[in-house]
């Protein structure tokens, strides 16, 4: 039993359905995957709880979730840490690891990291510079330690609201301002309310699919590999789906007049060095992987080194 | 013994009176500080709603004190006395039985998020907010039980002493 | 065994054990033969510090039992009646008015015949109406105003609503939208029988006076700015529900307790405490119903039931009857929180099968809940009445018929018109 917070339907959903039911004819019923969408067993936290107890074996639950449990999970969920996809997936081979690793030491196994774009800050005027940010009211959503700390390092207080209340609070101009990836913002229509997106991507958004250790284990261990190469491959194809899914998205908002504010290398920085007193302040919190995070960004630096020297 | 349970009453009536005051007054200031300074205060919305949960409990566990739950008051309307003494042991002790059992596997789950130490909002443990589940249903448990006793022994009590004016609540 | 099981908890709950504990035992059973640890209990008690929305119950319900227990009852009779009572069937119409906006902001808990009522039936004797029209008219207004914001019913089914990950949203202050034309037919029909029934009184009279009106005004001065500030601030965007709910509770306190002084200091933990028991009882039933709704969505609850239905009832029209006869049952059996939490998971995914949109359905569920409570022989406000006016309640059932069927009626139109429902929101 998996639950989630994703609504069925979608085409992340029908992925993990398909998966699910051949898994279930290539183990001859072995294992069998049953789907609870849409936050039917409630938070990503509510989740944990009842994988605990054993009323679900696991949950596809964003990384904050472990906040408390493995500040590992957050590696690649820091501000500013890619430029690009590319960046990301270049590392992920050699980084992937240290993530699975530390959640299989608290007794999850991760069945597989899915890609959900990156987050980009609307608002309902164009914002180039942090300053600018400070006339705002922006939103973060409950529990995001490294969104709101990254806010309040930009002399920003931050309103702080569960998703369900965006919409509305976006149309009383309780908020105006937020960070969100673009696919996402289609489909709960926050493009509707702020039509200026700084194009300049904030964070990388990951979705993490765990099962308990617990039951895992109970499998043989040809069934496991099986669930995991099938899973793998699911991952693979939704990671393809939501590359094509940001084009689109993108183009759309295009279409209903969403402007996208492009930034100069100076504001890029300005807002880079906002990202570095961020990550001092949340290293003191223990919220992420201090020395994992920087042999990250070493391993990004010489990235782009390789990058600026091929294209000379 | 009476002086006992008129202690624990005023204990409960000021810990709900004291919650309820606290969530008006969080609630007022999260509201003026969002309009004055723009930003709330992160720590109040999650804060106000364990206390939704606290001061839910908490009440129901006051009204057990005088069988205020809401019920279908069918049969108790029309069966004669004799009968609906009866039905009123049964439904006591069957409603002492379900909080127990609530109280006793939320203790095991409260033991357990203390072993794990979870963290809810500002780093506070969260077996602490939890705790008001088993302790609110064993209160609860332990008072149905006394009533049950009570009705076999024919001194339940018809009309309970601090009845409210308010006819909803009693339904 | 198992149906042994489910028959015992029957008769257990209309043995009159507390509705919770029914809830509670049903779901327990169910987790145990599935296998999953009772634990599970806790986690889903411990949702109710999940939801935000929940914050505005305790609060409004608070605001109200202070309403309640003020003169703001007196007050909101006599401005109305300054401002209305000229019309024909004037007073009963202010009756109708009163008690529908009392209703709306103390949720329908029989509060409003208590208070209310106790002001409305002598004035409406005096005024030379028959005692059979005014007691039927006080007990059907108990419940009018149901589906006004910030009614606490249309809250809670907004709860569950979101609970459900359905793919139409369900906001509550879309709900608060969907039920101001369905709320206004009820009060209108109302109203309309009313000056028909005073078509034989002598002429009340009861001119419209400025000075009246004005003096009448003065004395609400610190109520008239609340239903402007919560529903203005609701309907125009301007607060969430919850943030409403505690603007109200605050300024309703500071009014009846500082400013007005209407209730002591002493008074005041007495109707905290009452409050809070009203709302313990609610909350209560509420968190072992997520219990037992995620107990059901587990076992698939919903899709059984629907396979079943869907084999006898193949058209909406014919559903939609069913449903109402269904609910008018169900409303007169039950209170209204305990049929919202119960019901609403197993009859939302199967109205939504049918076509049904889910706003619509839950104000046709609620205004037939509102009908439920003076459905005879057994609804909540009949009891209520003939203790509150010491009258039989033969009396009661005999006085409430003309508008038990004039409010049918209405439901019908509701039921069968969603637009109604969903015009404003712009979805009709
Ligand atoms: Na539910
Ligand atoms: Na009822």
């Amino acid at each position: 039993k998996i639950a989630s917070l994703v609504p069925d339907g979608t085409s992340w959903m029908k992925e993990m359905r398909a998966a699910g039911k051949e898994i279930e004819e290539q183990t001859e019923g072995r294992v069998k995957l049953k789907f609870f969408p849409g936050g039917v067993q409630g938070s990503d936290k509510s989740v944990l709880r009842k994988m605990r107890i054993g009323q679900l074996q696991g949950g596809a639950l964003s990384t904050g979730a472990f906040d408390d449990i493995a500040p590992t999970a957050q590696l690649y969920s820091l501000p500013f840490t890619f430029r690009s996809l590319e960046e990301l997936r270049a590392v992920r081979e050699e980084f992937d690891p240290y993530i699975y690793d530390a959640m299989a030491e608290k007794g999850y196994t991760v069945l597989g990291l899915s890609e959900g774009g990156f987050a980009y800050l609307m608002s309902n005027s164009p914002i180039t510079s942090s300053d600018q940010v400070k006339n705002h009211k922006v939103w973060v959503p409950e529990g995001d330690q490294v969104s709101q700390t990254t806010f309040e390092m930009g002399g920003v207080d931050p309103v702080v609201l569960p998703v369900s209340d965006v919409y509305t609070s976006l149309q009383t101009g309780l908020i105006d301002t937020l960070a969100v990836n673009l696919t996402a913002a289609i489909a709960l229509q926050w493009y509707t309310k702020l039509s200026y997106v700084t194009d300049y991507p904030l964070v990388y958004i990951i979705g993490m699919l765990v099962v308990d250790e617990r039951s895992f284990s109970k499998m043989s261990a040809e069934d496991q590999a099986l669930v995991k190469t099938r899973m793998r491959q699911a991952f693979d194809r939704m990671s393809e789906i939501n590359e094509t899914d940001e084009v689109n998205a993108r183009k759309a908002m295009e279409n209903n007049g969403v402007e996208f504010v492009s930034l100069s290398e100076e504001d890029k920085a300005a807002w880079r060095v906002l990202a570095e007193k961020a990550l001092t302040a949340l290293a003191d919190k223990d919220v992420y992987p201090t020395e994992l995070f920087q042999k990250l960004q070493q391993r990004l630096e010489e990235i782009r080194a390789e990058a600026a020297s091929s294209a000379e | 013994m009476s002086q006992i349970i008129r202690v624990l009453h005023r204990l409960e009536d000021g810990i709900l009176v004291l919650l309820l005051l606290s969530m008006i007054v969080l609630a007022g200031v999260d509201i003026l500080a969002r309009l004055l300074f723009g930003g709330g205060l992160v720590w109040v919305t999650p804060l106000l709603r364990v206390m939704v949960l606290w001061v839910g409990l908490a009440g129901a566990l006051v009204a057990t004190r005088t069988r205020e739950h809401i019920a279908i008051d069918l049969v108790s309307r029309l069966a004669p006395p004799a009968f609906s003494r009866f039905i009123n042991v049964v439904t006591l002790a069957f409603a002492a039985t379900v909080c127990v059992l609530i109280a006793w596997h939320s203790t095991i789950f409260v033991n357990m998020t203390r072993e794990f130490d979870d963290r809810a909002f500002s780093d506070l443990p969260a077996w602490i907010l939890q705790a008001i589940i088993p302790v609110s249903f064993g209160l609860m448990g332990l008072r149905f039980a006394l009533q049950s006793l009570m009705a076999l022994m024919g001194k339940l009590p018809e009309d309970v002493e601090e009845k409210t004016e308010h006819v909803g609540a009693e339904q | 065994m198992s149906l042994l099981i489910t028959l015992a908890l029957l008769l257990l709950a209309l043995a009159g054990a507390p509705l919770f504990a029914v809830i509670a035992a049903s779901a327990m059973w169910g987790f145990f033969q599935n296998d999953v640890d009772l634990q599970v209990m806790a986690v889903e008690i411990y949702r109710v510090a999940e939801m935000p929305v929940l914050i505005a119950i305790p609060l409004f319900t608070f605001a109200g039992y202070l309403l309640g227990e003020s003169k703001a009852p007196q007050r909101l009779v006599r401005i109305t009646d300054a401002l209305l009572g000229w019309m024909p069937g004037g007073l009963a119409i202010v009756a109708l008015a009163a008690c529908a906006l009392f209703t709306a902001f103390t949720g329908a808990s029989g509060v409003t015949i208590v208070a209310l009522g106790a002001l409305l039936v002598p004035a409406l004797a005096k005024a030379g109406y028959e005692e059979k029209f005014n007691l039927g008219l006080v007990t059907t207004s108990g419940s009018l105003g149901l589906l006004f914001a910030p009614s606490l019913p249309l809250i809670l089914y907004g709860v569950i609503a979101q609970q459900m990950a359905l793919d139409v949203p369900v906001g509550i202050d879309q709900l608060f939208v969907a039920g101001i034309l369905p709320g206004l037919l009820m009060l209108f029909a109302l109203s309309g029988y009313s000056a028909w029934q005073s078509r034989k009184l002598p002429k009340s009279g009861h001119e419209f006076d400025g000075k009246e009106a004005w003096a009448a005004i003065k004395d609400s001065a610190w109520e008239i700015p609340l239903p402007f500030v919560v529903l203005g601030g609701i309907y125009g965007g301007v607060f969430a529900v919850s943030e409403a709910a505690a603007i109200t509770a605050f300024y309703v306190l500071i009014v009846t307790v500082l400013i007005r002084r209407e209730i002591s200091f002493t008074n005041l933990p007495g109707v905290m405490r009452d409050s809070m028991k009203l709302v313990g009882a609610i909350l209560l039933i509420l968190a072992v119903s997520l219990a037992s709704t995620n107990y059901m969505i587990d076992a698939g609850v919903p899709e059984k039931i629907f396979g079943v239905i869907q084999e006898h009832i193949s058209d909406k029209f014919t559903f939609l009857l069913l449903l109402t006869v269904f609910l008018l049952i169900l409303g007169m059996m039950l209170d209204i929180f305990s049929a919202i939490v119960i019901m609403i998971p197993i009859i939302l995914p199967i109205a939504m099968q049918y076509g049904i949109h889910p706003i619509h359905l839950g104000i046709l569920f609620l205004a037939n809940m509102q009908l439920g409570y003076f459905t005879p022989p057994v609804g909540m406000n009949l009891f209520i009445a003939s203790f509150r006016f010491n009258k039989p309640v033969m009396t009661l059932y005999k006085a409430t018929i003309p508008f038990f069927f004039i409010l049918l009626a209405c439901v019908l139109v509701i039921t069968y018109w969603p637009g109604l429902s969903l015009m404003l929101l712009g979805e009709g």
